[in-house]
């Protein structure tokens, strides 16, 4: 029998659908390996092992080519034509990060790395203004 | 007296006209945040089957390209050669055109109606004011030189 209740049940799921890169990219990934990237430089300066020292570099290196990693992902995959609209430099700004991480890939010059970190940081303001935190983070974590 | 043979044909031509009718109507829950402010999630739509290119500012329900078994809900933001581009009004959260191109005319399967759930919010979903549709790239043609909003491999496997 035809009730109201079945007449209203709806046959199917559409989707107004967001891939993935709604809401999992943040700029935090690149930042920890960018912070890890400066560490070592550090602890590179102060130690004079030499197999300390190369295991420093071998370790700083694939640090930074994960710099490179999350931002790539975070350029192509999170930000949108919209976003482009509202930071005209966007491409830019990442363009140069990555080089930059590059920079720190080859050198081990503790003031690229924080230049990089910088770099990242406005990054990461751009996410939060497009609202790339809310959508992203988990009871607010990482603040 | 003669003419009541008439009224019966009559009465039966329009009851099968009104069943006609509604056997074009269908009910469908919206999952997925890429229409807001316009759907919620959650909201249940009565849609009409479509028949010939729907028009621009129309919201649809088209096959998405990418996966068969999964039906898309979007806005008509151009109707070009045959094709629409689709485009989610919360525009920063959605995979559209912009991920997937440009659909043929026939992927468009129904159009939304009218919104029944919840009580609240019960009406005729609109098709968009031309004015904010002037914000969207009037032609199918839209990723000219700039990034495709999802490319990366996880994004295709991506469902719900």
């Amino acid at each position: 029998m035809i009730t109201l209740r079945s007449l209203l049940r709806p046959t199917r799921v559409v989707d107004a659908h967001c891939d993935i890169p709604c809401g999992v990219y943040d700029p935090e990934q690149a930042r920890i390996e960018a912070e890890s990237c400066l560490r070592i430089i550090e602890k590179y300066e102060q130690n004079t092992d030499e197999l300390f020292r190369a295991r420093c570099i071998v370790v700083k290196e694939e640090r930074a080519d994960l710099v490179k990693h999350h931002l790539d992902v975070l350029w192509h995959d999170y930000f949108k034509p919209e976003h482009l609209e509202k930071y005209p430099d966007l491409h830019d700004t990442f363009w140069k990060a990555t080089k930059q991480a590059s920079k720190v890939k080859q050198s081990l010059d503790a003031g690229a790395a924080r230049e990089l970190l910088s770099m990242i940081d406005t990054i990461d303001e751009m996410w939060k203004s497009t609202g790339g935190a809310e959508k992203t983070r988990v009871n607010g974590r990482p603040s | 007296m003669t003419t009541r043979p008439f009224t019966w044909l009559g009465m039966i031509v329009a009851v099968g006209w009104v069943i006609a009718q509604l056997r074009r109507l269908d009910a469908v829950e919206v999952r997925g945040a890429s229409m807001a402010p316009t759907l919620q999630p959650g909201d249940r739509l009565i849609v009409r089957r479509a028949s010939g290119a729907p028009n621009v500012g129309e919201v649809v329900v088209a096959g998405d390209p990418r996966d068969r078994r999964r039906e898309l809900v979007k806005r008509v933001a151009a109707v070009r050669d045959a094709h629409v581009t689709l485009r989610g009004d919360n525009a920063s959260a959605s995979t559209d055109s912009r991920a997937f191109g440009v659909l043929p005319v026939a992927g468009v399967r129904w159009r939304a109606v009218a919104r029944y759930w919840p009580p609240a919010r019960i009406g005729l979903i609109p098709p968009a004011p031309m004015e904010s549709l002037a914000a969207l790239p009037a032609s199918p043609q839209i990723d000219e030189g700039g990034e495709p909003a999802c490319t990366f491999p996880e994004a295709i496997v991506a469902g719900e």
